[in-house]
């Protein structure tokens, strides 16, 4: 029985328990293999639903189909899947830092399904965070099954993030800088390696079975000191779209969440609105990749008035799917409106000053989508690596970089924080490796307890007390009561220094006198970040620990330094 | 190697649930099986040097067992060994004879450890009266024993040894300590049993070595007694 069941032991064998770098690169190639699949049963199933639907699009009631397609997924997630609406990500980065990158194992097939039916409707949404969702519960069920730690688990769900994204743009760099900027947030040699692999694997497995494409192939560009110019202007706009958009989706979720009505209900509502848009603005509806092919091939029909109304529209558009509860992430949207952003600027410049050679409007297109991406997400690389891999653009480098930096830049000083990031700092859940809050969001009450304290009873002397600090090595006396062990309060060395030398105080007063009565008390269950602040606001350096009303210990600064030490000593060292 | 989480918690000096954790999120060389942990000693004590932390070999380390346990000075007694006889016309001269005696002191020590006594000498004289002398060197020993001695040497014939009460000495007890505080605890015991005249009357009469150590433990069980 044990022998063959024993494969699914591997980090048990002696060679990986030392060093588990080979492991973790071959089952990453299997998460790569995986998740790049569910990138490719994503699209395809996209595709199937495109074209099942299109001789319905010209209908009267087609502006229906979006609600329909919102409101199947919302009560799909939450009536069948019992799982929140959103693109995920959040999820996966929270969980990666506080559960060792846990995701239960039905999010690696429920946010495709729900997110195929919002986009595959014509809802506006992107399909790659649905994928990269997948891939990372994918990545942490393969680590389950092998019984994997924490760590090693982590750096599987980074492997299954990079296998989605690189097989859903058929872009493996970009896979491996994603995770590594947005997912995991440190840059480690352990991690890399395995995500690289896996990253490989899930594009080499999309271009199996879809063919090696380029999604927007694009080339012939001349770039010249002109266009990188304009390059600061455009980068600027990038950075104004991220703010609008960023906003936008909040604000929209605000109102959503004040309205009291089921959630498929809400999603219908946004999906019929984003319906009745996608009449008068058809480039809205969707993921939106066959206008982004349009304007980077420059061949987009229309004046700069159709481009900025279509960037406005796509923007809120994507609020509505988003914010009311529709399935999809907002990369693909952040390309879409990156581009008309791109197109409309390129069409103003032209306008205002004709006759200056610039570079063709596709390339502003393609440098608006990195504007966007790199400033949404708050991460350069990736905006440079995405573009530049699903456009096989090289030519664009410098403008490119340009447009990224500066976007970011820009961005970062009307909302700091990446738009995956910002719900969770602002419930303080954030933690990134070798940060403060994760080393002392990982230690527990439990790990800093001091239990070698001397108890004593209300009702003694102080003549027996003095006797009793002659033994002891702490500063602390908890006071119990002697029948029930309640906590009653707790003696300080510092309150009775001053009575050390007066013997006549010695049989006159009762350790129930002097003792601190109502002292702030700690839990097992507290957070020590929150600990650490009551020490702070008290200026007080130990804190009493209290369970059902019981004395445990003591928790203080001076151990706290230890453990705080050895933490970050264990969480920043690389491998063993 | 397998050992339970608690004897590696205890070996690394961890907290058994931070042992817990670290197992669980994969920071230390250790995979848990049931309530046991698998390592590889090396690799581990390797972890630990670059952590930051001791991994100590043996189940038990001695220097706790000696300072917890009670008997301090009788076991150091017994590992100083009781010497009658001991020659010697002045003070040099029989602290030199009694370095000498001293068991499982290496040779290339005996030198140092007579200059120190004889430094010790000239600040005071630690002929603490009644014939008895209580030499030992001023700083704790940190080369050539591992735990606290106590030599218990009868002069063949008393000297004088400059004591506060001007008597010549008869016998010597050579305090050895490595560390300041097991030589304070030792220094404390003696002086009590000293205090005891019946038992100077008694060191008089140059008891065998097993009548002595009786003695001794007798007295030092009374100390503890107290303590407690």
């Amino acid at each position: 029985m044990r022998k063959t069941i024993f494969w699914r032991y591997p980090a048990r064998l002696s060679f990986f328990r030392m060093d588990d770098r080979l492991l973790l690169i071959s089952i990453g190639v299997i998460v790569g293999l995986f998740s790049g699949l569910a990138a490719v049963g994503l699209n395809r199933s996209l595709i199937f639903m495109l074209e099942g639907l299109y001789h319905l699009r010209h209908l009267w009631w087609a502006f229906l189909l979006p609600a329909a397609g919102a409101m199947a997924s919302s009560i799909f997630l939450e009536k069948i899947m019992k799982e929140g609406a959103g693109h995920g990500i959040p999820e996966v980065i929270y969980s990666v830092s506080r559960y060792g990158g846990l995701l239960r194992f039905r999010s690696s097939f429920s946010r495709l399904i729900s997110s195929s039916l919002t986009i595959g409707s014509g809802g506006s949404a992107g399909p790659e965070a649905p994928v990269v969702m997948s891939g990372a519960a994918i990545g942490s069920t393969i680590a389950r099954f092998f019984y994997l730690n924490d760590r090693q688990r982590t750096t599987l769900v980074g492997c299954g993030t990079a296998g989605a994204i690189a097989g859903i743009f058929n872009a493996p760099l970009t896979g491996l800088i994603f995770t590594m900027e947005i997912i995991l947030g440190e840059w480690s040699m352990v991690n890399i390696i395995p995500i690289a692999v896996a990253a490989v694997a899930g594009a080499e497995i999309s271009r199996i079975l879809q063919g090696n494409s380029i999604a927007f192939e694009s080339s012939g560009f001349h770039i010249t000191g002109v266009d990188l110019f304009a390059s600061l202007g455009l980068a600027v706009v990038a950075a104004f779209a991220s703010i609008l958009l960023t906003r936008g989706l909040r604000r929209m979720h605000g109102v959503s969440v004040k309205i009291k009505i089921p959630m498929w209900v809400k999603a219908s509502i946004g999906g019929a609105a984003v319906g009745l848009l996608g009449f008068f603005v058809p480039e809205v509806l969707g993921e939106g990749y066959h206008s982004i092919h349009d304007m980077i091939q420059g061949v987009f029909k229309g004046g700069i008035g159709i481009a900025a109304l279509a960037f406005f529209a796509k923007i809120f558009a994507t609020s509505l799917t988003l914010g009311w509860g529709g399935s999809g992430g907002i990369f693909a949207p952040c390309l879409v409106i990156g581009s008309f952003a791109g197109l409309a600027f390129h069409r103003l410049l032209a306008f205002g000053f004709p006759g200056t050679p610039l570079v063709n409007e596709g390339c502003f297109a393609l440098l608006g989508m990195a504007g966007l991406i790199s400033g949404i997400l708050q991460a350069p690389l990736t905006g440079i690596f995405l573009i530049l891999e699903i456009t096989a653009s090289y030519e664009v480098m410098l403008p490119l970089i340009i447009v990224s930096v500066i976007s970011t830049t820009v961005t970062h000083y009307f909302e700091p924080d990446s738009f995956y990031h910002k719900d969770l700092k602002e419930r303080g859940e954030l933690l990134r490796p070798g940060t403060d809050s994760r080393v002392l969001a990982d230690i527990g009450i439990r790990e800093v307890i001091e239990t070698d304290c001397i108890t004593v009873s209300p009702q003694m002397l102080l003549r027996e007390f003095f006797h009793l600090l002659k033994h002891s090595t702490r500063n602390y006396f908890p006071v119990e009561d002697p029948e029930t062990g309640e906590f009653l309060g707790i003696v300080e060395l510092g309150d009775v220094r001053s009575y050390i030398f007066n013997t006549v105080m010695y049989d006159t007063v009762f350790v129930e006198q002097i003792m601190n009565s109502n002292p702030d008390v700690v839990h097992y269950d507290d957070n020590l970040a929150d600990v650490l602040e009551t020490m702070d606001a008290k200026s007080r350096f130990s804190m009493p620990v209290v369970s059902n009303n019981r004395f445990v210990g003591m928790v203080s600064k001076a151990t706290l330094l230890d453990k705080y030490r050895d933490e970050l000593n264990v969480q920043t060292s690389q491998a063993f | 190697m397998k050992l339970t989480i608690e004897e590696i918690a205890r070996r690394l000096d961890l907290n058994l649930e931070t042992l817990d954790r670290w197992i669980r999120q994969g920071r230390i060389p250790v995979t848990k099986k049931g309530n046991e942990g698998v390592f590889n000693e090396p690799e581990l004590k390797r972890w630990a040097r670059s952590h930051r932390r001791s991994y100590r070999m043996s189940p038990r380390s001695d220097k706790n067992e000696i300072q917890q346990g009670g008997c301090v000075l009788t076991s150091a007694m017994e590992r100083g060994g009781v010497f009658e006889g001991v020659q010697g016309g002045d003070k040099p001269s029989v602290l030199k004879n009694c370095v000498a005696l001293v068991p499982d002191l290496p040779l290339e020590f005996q030198a140092p450890l007579y200059n120190q006594l004889l430094e010790r000498e000239a600040l005071i004289s630690t002929g603490v009266g009644r014939g008895v002398a209580i030499p030992h060197p001023r700083n704790p020993l940190d080369q050539g024993i591992s735990s606290p001695v106590v030599g218990t040497f009868f002069l063949d014939q008393p000297v004088d040894y400059e004591a506060i009460d001007d008597q010549p000495v008869f016998v010597l007890f050579l305090i050895l300590s490595p560390t300041v505080q097991g030589h304070l605890t030792l220094l404390s015991r003696l002086s009590y049993c000293l205090r005891d005249g019946t038992f100077v009357s008694f060191l008089k009469k140059i008891p065998g070595r097993e009548a002595f150590l009786a003695r001794v433990k007798k007295m030092e069980k009374n100390i503890d007694g107290k303590e407690k």
